[in-house]
């Protein structure tokens, strides 16, 4: 087990490092900040100088290794809007976007299963060809459309749902705000989360069918039919085990592409998240906040697929993270 | 009344160009402690017909006819509650690839307590004690410990052996054996087919075993059936059989055992290959093949015809009979 995490963090410094390396030389791209921070009035010789005290006319390799320097102690570089360290202006909004992920998860994982595994039993059933069918749409139509559809029907027309920001949020510890105890911040995370899981849920329902109707081909389903088990046994057991397999690995690949998606339906439903902040921060051409964003993310991708493959460990028999004999 | 008896089975697959018979009029019984050996080439219909005795045909395939009589009961037409009933309790099966048939996510323990608790009421401490019985009397080494580990953790020959551990939990009657020993290892496929054996005889569980290796159907069974084509050609008494095969497909099967071939010489064999199912030759199947083809046989199906003690398919039985006297006799 510590072999592992050992093993698993050397990796994660190595993708750590080549994330920090390509962000940070975007920043050289992104046009000039100097526009954004400064009004009109300023003269060309006062930029200059505002340059140079930013460090902006350095070459790169100094530029990369204040950045590291200062990186490696949890000081990612200033936002120049926000005038604030960019890492807490983005931790500030990390517990938005984390609940919108984590309701669009729990959306994926309760459908995904019973409709994958259903329209793998019961391939020629009318429901499992519906559920191709929509799965189909879901996977083709943008995530921005369907965040627009949804509020053009249930805000808008039906008037139902709030159609943006967070609603009333609630403290928690670490001065986390969270909307899942209060109605109104659930009645606004519902819209969000079926957008954002619009286009994962088709992917996993029929990754899932996929994988368990080559399963329930297998030798093994066979020899659990004439063994004389109980269907429900078989399929739930025996089958479902060896389809989670794969799923897994993908899923955990998935909820760190989820939390980049976040963008387009963070801006839709105006919801003040990591995504929708990234992409005021392009706009503003606030570099050192692009740059912290990416980290953020980068960190969280390594996270969770260290997560995952600890799942995986418990899942497969096969696969010996603790090295016992 | 036997144990099982099997009346003009026949077993279809819905294919996109059309419906395909795999097993065409399949007659044969089985009696109580009896072992039958099933002979014939891939593809002649030997595994679909050990399948189709435990009406687990996977689909497109389907019963199409005739009726399996377990004791008297139909299970071509029994509901999947009663059926599930028969499987693994009253009659179970061995598969060809142990490494395969179980499941990897599953503990051996796991797998075998589930099938006890399928058909028993029994607590779960009393079943691991008889799956632990029973990996004992498979001669698998401290059961103890092999109980829960995962199949990964076993060789090929030891997951056999978990296998027919698995097949003989339930004291079942009978056996159905898919070529158990064809993934093994060479110096193992004799260890296990006697161990299977042996069981077999000490609780008299009949056994089908499914073969294409004559060897081993001669030593290990008392009745025989040769198929071609989804068909039976031949069947009676192994040695028979054996001795004196009166198809001359069996004989072509029997000249081509190595043991036959003249040492420096090449092997015998049969020439051509078996016919695809969805190309089946009009009257007898093994036409093409057959050195003493007569015009009977491109145009009517062999109906069975007794010599001995065994039902031969075939046109030319008599005469071949005669010719064999007559060159005995010279």
């Amino acid at each position: 087990m510590i072999a592992f995490f050992i093993k698993r963090l050397a990796q994660a410094i190595v993708v750590m490092f080549v994330i920090s390396i390509i962000s940070f030389s975007i920043q050289d791209n992104l046009g000039d900040p100097l526009r954004e921070m400064v009004g009109q009035s300023v003269s060309e010789a006062e930029r200059q100088q505002l340059r140079n005290e930013l460090g902006l006319n350095d070459p790169f390799l100094v530029q990369y290794g204040r950045f590291v320097k200062n990186a490696l102690q949890g000081d990612l570089g200033t936002s120049y809007f926000f005038k604030e360290p960019a890492l807490d202006v983005i931790l500030a909004k990390l517990p938005a976007t984390l609940e919108l992920v984590f309701g669009a998860s729990l959306i994926i994982v309760f459908l995904s299963v019973p409709l994958g595994v259903y329209s793998a039993i019961n391939p020629q059933s009318w429901f499992s060809k519906a559920v191709m069918g929509f799965s189909i749409i879901g996977i083709s139509v943008p995530v921005f459309l369907t965040a627009i559809g949804l509020i053009y029907f249930f805000s808008i027309e039906l008037g139902w749902m709030p159609s943006f920001g967070r609603g009333e949020t609630q403290p928690m510890f670490w001065g986390w705000e969270s909307g899942f105890f209060t109605w109104d911040g659930l009645a606004h995370l519902v819209l969000p989360c079926i957008s954002l899981a619009s286009i994962m849920l088709p992917l996993f329902i029929r990754l899932i069918r996929a994988e368990m109707m080559e399963v329930l081909q297998s030798e093994y389903v066979k020899f659990a039919w004439a063994k004389g088990l109980n269907p429900r046994r078989i399929y739930f057991l025996h089958a479902l085990k060896n389809t989670m397999l794969p799923v897994i690995t993908v899923g955990g690949v998935q909820i760190g592409t989820m939390v980049a998606y976040t963008i387009l339906t963070e801006t839709v439903f105006q919801w003040p998240g990591m995504g929708f902040l990234f992409l005021e921060a392009i706009n503003r051409v606030d570099t050192p906040l692009i740059v912290a964003y990416l980290i953020v993310v980068g960190a969280i991708f390594v996270i969770t697929n260290t997560i995952v493959d600890l799942v995986y460990g418990l899942v497969n028999p096969t696969v010996n993270l603790a090295g016992k004999k | 009344m036997p144990l099982l008896e099997v009346k003009n089975l026949e077993v279809s697959f819905g294919l996109r160009s059309g419906e395909v018979k795999a097993l065409r009029n399949i007659n044969f019984t089985l009696d109580r402690g009896e072992r039958l050996g099933l002979v014939g080439e891939s593809g002649a219909g030997k595994s679909v017909l050990g399948f189709s005795i435990l009406n687990l045909i996977s689909k497109p395939g389907r019963i199409s006819g005739g009726e399996i009589l377990f004791e008297g009961k139909n299970l071509a037409d029994m509901s999947p509650e009663e059926l599930r009933d028969v499987r693994g309790n009253r009659i179970s099966m061995i598969f060809q690839d142990p490494m395969m048939t179980l499941n990897p996510v599953l503990t051996i323990g796991q797998q075998m307590i589930e099938c006890l608790q399928a058909h028993r009421k029994i607590s779960k401490e009393n079943a691991r004690t008889i799956a632990i019985q029973k990996l004992q009397q498979v001669q698998i080494p401290s059961p103890e410990t092999r109980i829960d580990q995962y199949p990964y953790e076993l060789s090929g020959g030891m997951r056999q052996r978990v296998v027919i551990a698995i097949g003989l939990l339930m004291d079942p009657d009978i056996i159905i054996a898919d070529e158990p020993t064809t993934a093994l290892d060479v110096t193992i496929q004799a260890e296990i087919m006697e161990l299977m054996v042996e069981l077999c005889e000490r609780n008299n569980v009949a056994l089908i075993l499914i073969t294409h290796d004559l060897g081993v159907v001669s030593q290990v069974t008392q009745k025989a059936i040769v198929m071609y084509a989804g068909r039976i050609i031949e069947q009676g008494p192994t040695r028979e059989i054996i001795n004196d095969a009166q198809h001359p497909y069996t004989q072509g099967l029997m000249n081509a055992l190595p043991q036959m071939a003249i040492p420096g010489q090449r092997l015998n064999q049969i020439r051509g290959a078996m016919p695809s199912l969805q190309k089946i030759p009009t009257g007898c199947a093994f036409n093409p093949r057959c050195d003493y083809v007569r015009d009977a046989c491109t145009q009517q199906l062999p109906g069975y015809t007794a010599s001995g003690n065994c039902q031969v398919a075939c046109h030319m039985v008599a005469e071949l009979k005669q010719a064999e006297q007559a060159s005995e006799g010279a």
